[in-house]
């Protein structure tokens, strides 16, 4: 408009059609932001008191959102397509990775995983992640399906997997209330109550949060989210099932929980702030672990100097709780995350060529992952598989702009062992997404709902109502506007699961 | 510097920051309390090895291209009401400054930290965690959204 908006442009009857002629210029864009930063309303209140007292509920907000978010990660597309239509998905039976273009080039060395080494493709009309082929041709037998309802309706969420064919499941009432632990047999489509995870008497706002797998017993804890005190308390059950025992209630700093898991006489758990404690199974008081300073529980008896929040911190060493052998990881220059399982190790750069880095944690053989980067940090999963997003960029356009391919896997499992890929996670136009089992230790569990589809809603509201943030004194805006929101819809039957437990390994 | 000297030093150019990415009022101020949050969290290292501002700055445009927030938040999409309308002391594009409204959050993300923040795409892309190209790709789908001109291709020139 080059700030003439008395004029009414040809546009003004054609807004959301992209006309031909780009009327804008890019000083009217710096212009419309600066302008509007500075008649930006003034916050209401004291920031800095906001900002305090969301410090203060912070441990609720925490617990909440690591389950929500670990839970189910939504992804939605960066953008529109240039290529739609070309990459048609269908109605959403079955693997919905290989479409049209990723199989219109033949995929060289399909089978050659154990030295598979992804690389570019030469003409770049294919993005590296389109060879990637989806999980159920790679490792069939680790890939099931399962309902995503107990019996008797209430939703499961899957924790991580006991055996390659136990899935342990929490089954809730309400949204991550738990109400009982089931087993789902993947080999017999049967399943069993484990133990109901009823919560001590008399406490208001109680969620069980993360459990753990250990030799002998499953461990849980749980806090009350919803209020400000600092108190979690601690629960165990035999492997076997039966009636969980509540082991112990902590509070202030010990009961910051962020890991547990359970030896064969002890409950232990790291701290937000570092540090691992125990307690006895027969009760007791709660002991801090010698030497344990700024170490976060990775899966007993192995703990990390990273912990779930130190995003863009590098780990530096393992500890051996039980014997305190220290394994000092070597961290390779110019990564800004680098995270340890057990024996492997991934890292993510700032370049291009260093998105996805996989090495031993003593630095042995060290590759890079082309066309795949890094999911915020939180990489290892059980056996020190690696999950990955996946780039969708296909090649260019005749404008030299890039085209996306959607029907690229969501996300890649990297199998450090063999060097296997797989392509997992549901995606479609808008997006997609997958969830990851909620174990404290690194899960073995990936799954999705299939039935699932992102979609974008919208409905026509008054203008003066979906614009009430506009301070009052200005022209009131007129009219109808078009009011949108991105979700997921459908789904809700079954989970397409894949259990890491059941992925074959021959080295 | 302590925390709350911070805040209160930065807090109405981290709220401008915040109304340009988010383009409405309470958004920006969620987003605002949410990356001071976890300032707060990190203060101790952040202040001594980082650059605060930069590290709320970094925080802020990720959250507000994260999942979460997308699943959650509503936005308008580019249609304008009849009557362009203006805000005090606004003179910008009231249309374009609707129509950014519309863009997804990643596209919009890119459009402030490179016409607002004055970045470029090499330091976008670092900040968004995504790769330079997937910038430049954004970028050209969102100005070509909201008509803008591009002086030239290629060079990102901003005049």
């Amino acid at each position: 408009m080059n700030g003439d908006r008395d004029v009414p442009g040809p546009a003004d009857g054609a807004w959301g059609e992209p006309g031909p002629v780009n009327d804008r210029s890019e000083a009217d864009l710096v212009r419309t932001l600066m302008s509007a930063a500075d008649a930006a309303p003034e916050p209401v209140g004291s920031l800095l008191g906001a900002v305090e007292r969301r410090r203060a509920r912070r441990a609720r907000r925490r617990v909440q959102s690591v389950l929500a978010v670990a839970a189910v990660i939504a992804v939605v597309g960066g953008g529109t397509a240039v290529a739609r239509g070309v990459f048609p998905h269908g109605g959403g039976e079955g693997p919905i990775l290989a479409d049209a273009t990723a199989t219109a080039t033949a995929t060289p060395e399909k089978s050659a995983s154990s030295t598979r080494k992804p690389t570019p493709s030469p003409s770049a009309v294919r993005a590296p992640g389109a060879s990637i082929r989806p999980v159920a041709e790679v490792w069939p037998a680790a890939v099931s399906k399962i309902p995503a309802k107990s019996a008797d309706g209430w939703k499961y969420r899957p924790i991580t997997a006991l055996s390659a064919t136990e899935l342990l499941l929490s089954a809730e009432s309400s949204f991550e209330k738990s109400g009982r632990l089931e087993i789902y047999d993947t080999a017999s489509g049967s399943r069993t109550v484990l133990a109901e995870t009823p919560g001590p008497e008399g406490v208001k706002g109680y969620f069980t949060q993360s459990v753990d797998v250990g030799a002998e017993h499953l461990v849980w804890y749980g806090t009350t989210p919803n209020d400000d005190d600092r108190w979690a308390d601690f629960w165990v059950v035999p492997r076997s099932g039966g009636t969980a025992r509540q082991v112990g209630e902590v509070t202030g700093e010990q009961a910051e929980v962020e890991a547990v898991g359970v030896t064969a006489d002890s409950v232990v758990w790291s701290v937000s702030g570092g540090g691992v404690y125990r307690m006895p199974l027969a009760g007791g008081t709660p002991e801090r672990i010698e030497g344990t300073d700024g170490l976060h529980l990775l899966s007993w008896p192995w703990a990390a100097d990273v912990g779930e929040r130190d995003f863009g911190k590098k780990q530096t060493k393992l500890v051996n709780l039980e014997t305190m052998q220290v394994v000092e990881v070597k961290t390779p220059d110019g990564l800004t995350t680098f995270q340890c399982g057990l024996e492997w190790c991934y890292g993510s750069g700032d370049s291009e060529d260093n998105q996805a880095v996989v090495q031993r944690a003593d630095g042995s053989r060290h590759r890079t992952l082309p066309g795949l980067s890094a999911l915020g940090g939180n990489i290892v999963l059980a056996r020190d598989i690696g999950v990955f997003h996946v780039s969708s960029v296909v090649g260019r356009d005749e404008r030299g702009e890039e085209i996306e391919d959607h029907s690229v896997p969501l996300i890649a499992l990297y199998d450090p062992v063999t060097g296997t890929l797989a392509g997992a996670g549901r995606s479609d136009p808008k997006g997609g997404g997958y969830g990851r089992g909620t174990s404290s230790s690194p899960t073995s569990i990936i799954y999705w709902d299939e039935d699932q589809r992102t979609v974008e809603k919208c409905t026509m509201v008054e203008a003066r109502t979906a614009l009430a943030p506009f301070p009052s004194g200005s022209p009131t805006p007129t009219g109808k506007i078009k009011n949108c929101a991105t979700m997921p819809e459908g789904g809700g039957r079954e989970f397409t699961v894949v259990n890491l437990l059941a992925i074959p390994r021959t080295e | 510097m302590e925390f709350a000297e911070f805040v209160a030093a930065r807090a109405s150019a981290l709220h401008r920051y915040g109304y340009v990415l988010t383009g409405n009022a309470e958004d920006a101020a969620d987003l605002v309390q949410e990356a001071l949050m976890r300032l707060g969290d990190a203060w101790s290292r952040v202040h001594r090895r980082d650059d605060p501002e930069g590290y709320v700055r970094t925080t802020m445009a990720r959250l507000h291209i994260s999942a979460w927030r997308r699943l959650r938040r509503e936005r308008l999409v580019a249609q304008v009401p009849e009557k362009p309308y203006v805000e005090d002391g606004f003179d910008g594009d009231a249309g374009l400054w609707q129509e950014l409204k519309g863009l997804p959050p990643k596209q919009r993300a890119v459009l402030v930290l490179r016409y607002y923040e004055g970045l470029p795409d090499q330091e976008i892309a670092e900040l968004l965690g995504v790769s330079r190209g997937t910038v430049r790709s954004q970028a050209a789908r969102a100005l070509d959204k909201l008509r803008v001109r591009v002086a030239e291709l290629e060079t990102g020139r901003v005049r």
